[in-house]
């Protein structure tokens, strides 16, 4: 089993801990809904130390990425970061992913923690002589989630963070926090022009991403940095309101954005035309899974993506049967209660013609029918 | 480690039972609770519900999983603890109290010799 470098802070924090894709990690700290809300009105911090990250680049390598990314990455200046999915010939999503621009013909592509080997082979698999590092295990990343997010940066470094804009990154020196940094080894790090300059401080790329709806960091460091980033979070956070938070609220935190869940949402069943959203594909370009899409598409006969939200008490879960009068019409992949709305949310898949907001459904929760509504994501809209 | 009352009886599932004359008053333990965490929704079997010992009573859900909970006696029900359905967070800040879950009208109380007493069950603890 898999430890981040953040491991042992985690049990000293008190986490519950839980294997997840192989990883030992926390799945909450003091209670989910607890940490949900703080993420919602303070932040929070989430160790994601177990995701993927594959370095891609050399001659080509944009073309590449191209040809495995539904959306395109290519044409996108540096810094600018991307999520897409990445589909097999037949258009079945093999996993959803945000790639950053590093430079010209160079990216970094962060897979899903369980899909991370079937990634390394797929896109090793269609590497013609372009370099391709699996950092995986040697790289952490912190999310810093929440509307306090940017204060807390602020106090971690010189670099000017405000004016990044979501969706962008930056490489910058964390030097505002109490360790000097150990100098870089990965190639991700190694290197790198800094936003603010060379020095002391721990090097790390910054990103204006994140998997909650809210604004918010992630911030991507060598393993030997991070508890020492991880803890500085942690102290300087306190006076912004932050908290540790775990997979758990992680979890409900994406479900009230409507944001998927690989290995949940899409099982290596669907397509993207099926789980939407609907930019997540740039049809200008040529990309593996396109025809199948393009077909699909056209046969206007599939089942869709939607979220539910339940008008009745009770709480949906995976697995469990979508009914439109009494008739059984699909299944729900994702569920829970709510902890801003107090309602049980869910998102499912119907037949397309089923799939417009407004229609009224009924989950079968054991004996229950709950009735519920389809509605536009996301289930939370923010202030 | 978790509260174990001792004039209480417990069941292996984590269920407990008060005594009081032919009523059998459930919950679940201290134990249970904390393992489940924040309880959110509270799945209460309907009154005059006939229940055989082991028969799922109702489900206690958290944030994460459903769990079932189980008549730690045979008879039927005489009341559930309404107060659960707006207020779920009682299973969790007083188990053994305002958290109860039903009360069974027993029909056999020799089944309470089959439940455990306190000292078993902080052995099945292990605490």
């Amino acid at each position: 089993m898999h430890k981040t470098p953040i491991h042992d802070e985690h049990l000293s924090l008190g986490a519950k801990m839980v294997w997840f894709a192989g990883w030992d990690m926390p799945i909450q700290y003091t209670g989910i809904i607890e940490e949900h809300m703080g993420v919602r009105q303070h932040s929070g911090a989430f160790d994601v130390s177990h995701m993927g990250d594959f370095l891609i680049r050399g001659m080509h390598a944009g073309v590449l990425m191209d040809t495995l990314c539904t959306n395109e990455v290519q044409c996108q200046p540096p810094g600018r970061c991307v999520y897409s999915h990445i589909l097999d010939d037949q258009g079945r999503i093999l996993d959803d992913t945000i790639v950053t621009v590093l430079g010209e013909d160079e990216f970094l592509m962060v897979p899903n923690a369980a899909t991370t080997p079937k990634m390394r082979k797929w896109v090793e698999g269609h590497v013609h002589g372009q370099e391709f590092h699996d950092m995986s295990t040697d790289l952490a990343c912190i999310a810093v989630q929440g509307p306090t997010a940017k204060d807390v940066l602020a106090q971690l470094t010189s670099a000017d963070l405000s004016t990044l804009k979501f969706f962008w990154a930056r490489f910058a020196r964390l030097d505002r926090i109490p360790a000097e940094g150990s100098s870089p080894r990965t190639p991700l790090l190694k290197g790198r022009a800094l936003a603010n300059g060379p020095g002391k401080g721990v090097v790390a790329l910054v990103s204006r991403t994140g998997y909650t709806g809210e604004d918010g960091f992630e911030i991507v460091c060598e393993n030997a940095d991070a508890v020492d980033v991880w803890r500085a979070i942690l102290e300087t956070g306190r006076a912004h309101g932050l908290k540790p938070a775990g997979l758990g609220a992680r979890d409900t935190l994406r479900l009230e954005k409507g944001l998927l869940l690989s290995g949940t949402d899409f099982d290596g069943s669907q397509t993207s035309v099926q789980t939407g959203p609907s930019w997540v594909v740039d049809w200008k370009h040529d990309f593996i899974g396109k025809q199948a899409l393009v077909q699909q598409k056209a046969s206007g006969t599939y089942d869709k993506l939607v979220c539910m939200l339940a008008k009745d008490k009770g709480i949906p879960r995976h697995g469990y049967e979508i009914l439109r009068e009494g008739q059984s019409v699909g299944t729900v992949t994702s569920g829970t209660l709510s902890p801003v709305l107090r309602k049980g949310i869910a998102m499912g898949y119907v037949p397309v013609g089923l799939a417009q907001p407004g229609t009224e459904v009924q989950i079968k929760v054991r004996e229950t029918m709950l009735p519920a509504e389809i509605v536009k994501p996301p289930f939370v809209k923010r202030d | 480690m978790s509260v174990v009352l001792p004039e209480l009886r417990y069941t292996k599932d984590h269920e407990w039972v008060k005594v009081e004359k032919s009523i059998a008053r459930m919950g679940i333990t201290d134990h249970a609770q904390t393992e489940l965490t924040e309880i959110v929704f509270v799945e209460l079997p309907a009154g005059g519900k006939e229940v055989k010992a082991g028969d799922i009573l109702g489900n206690v859900e958290s944030v994460k999983t459903v769990s079932e909970v189980f008549s730690p006696v045979s008879g039927v029900v005489k009341e559930s603890n309404g107060k659960l359905v707006d207020s779920p967070e009682l299973l969790n800040k007083d188990p053994y109290g305002q958290g109860w879950i039903a009360a069974i009208e027993m029909s056999d109380p020799n089944e309470l010799s089959g439940l455990m007493s306190a000292e078993d069950y902080k052995k099945l603890l292990g605490e």
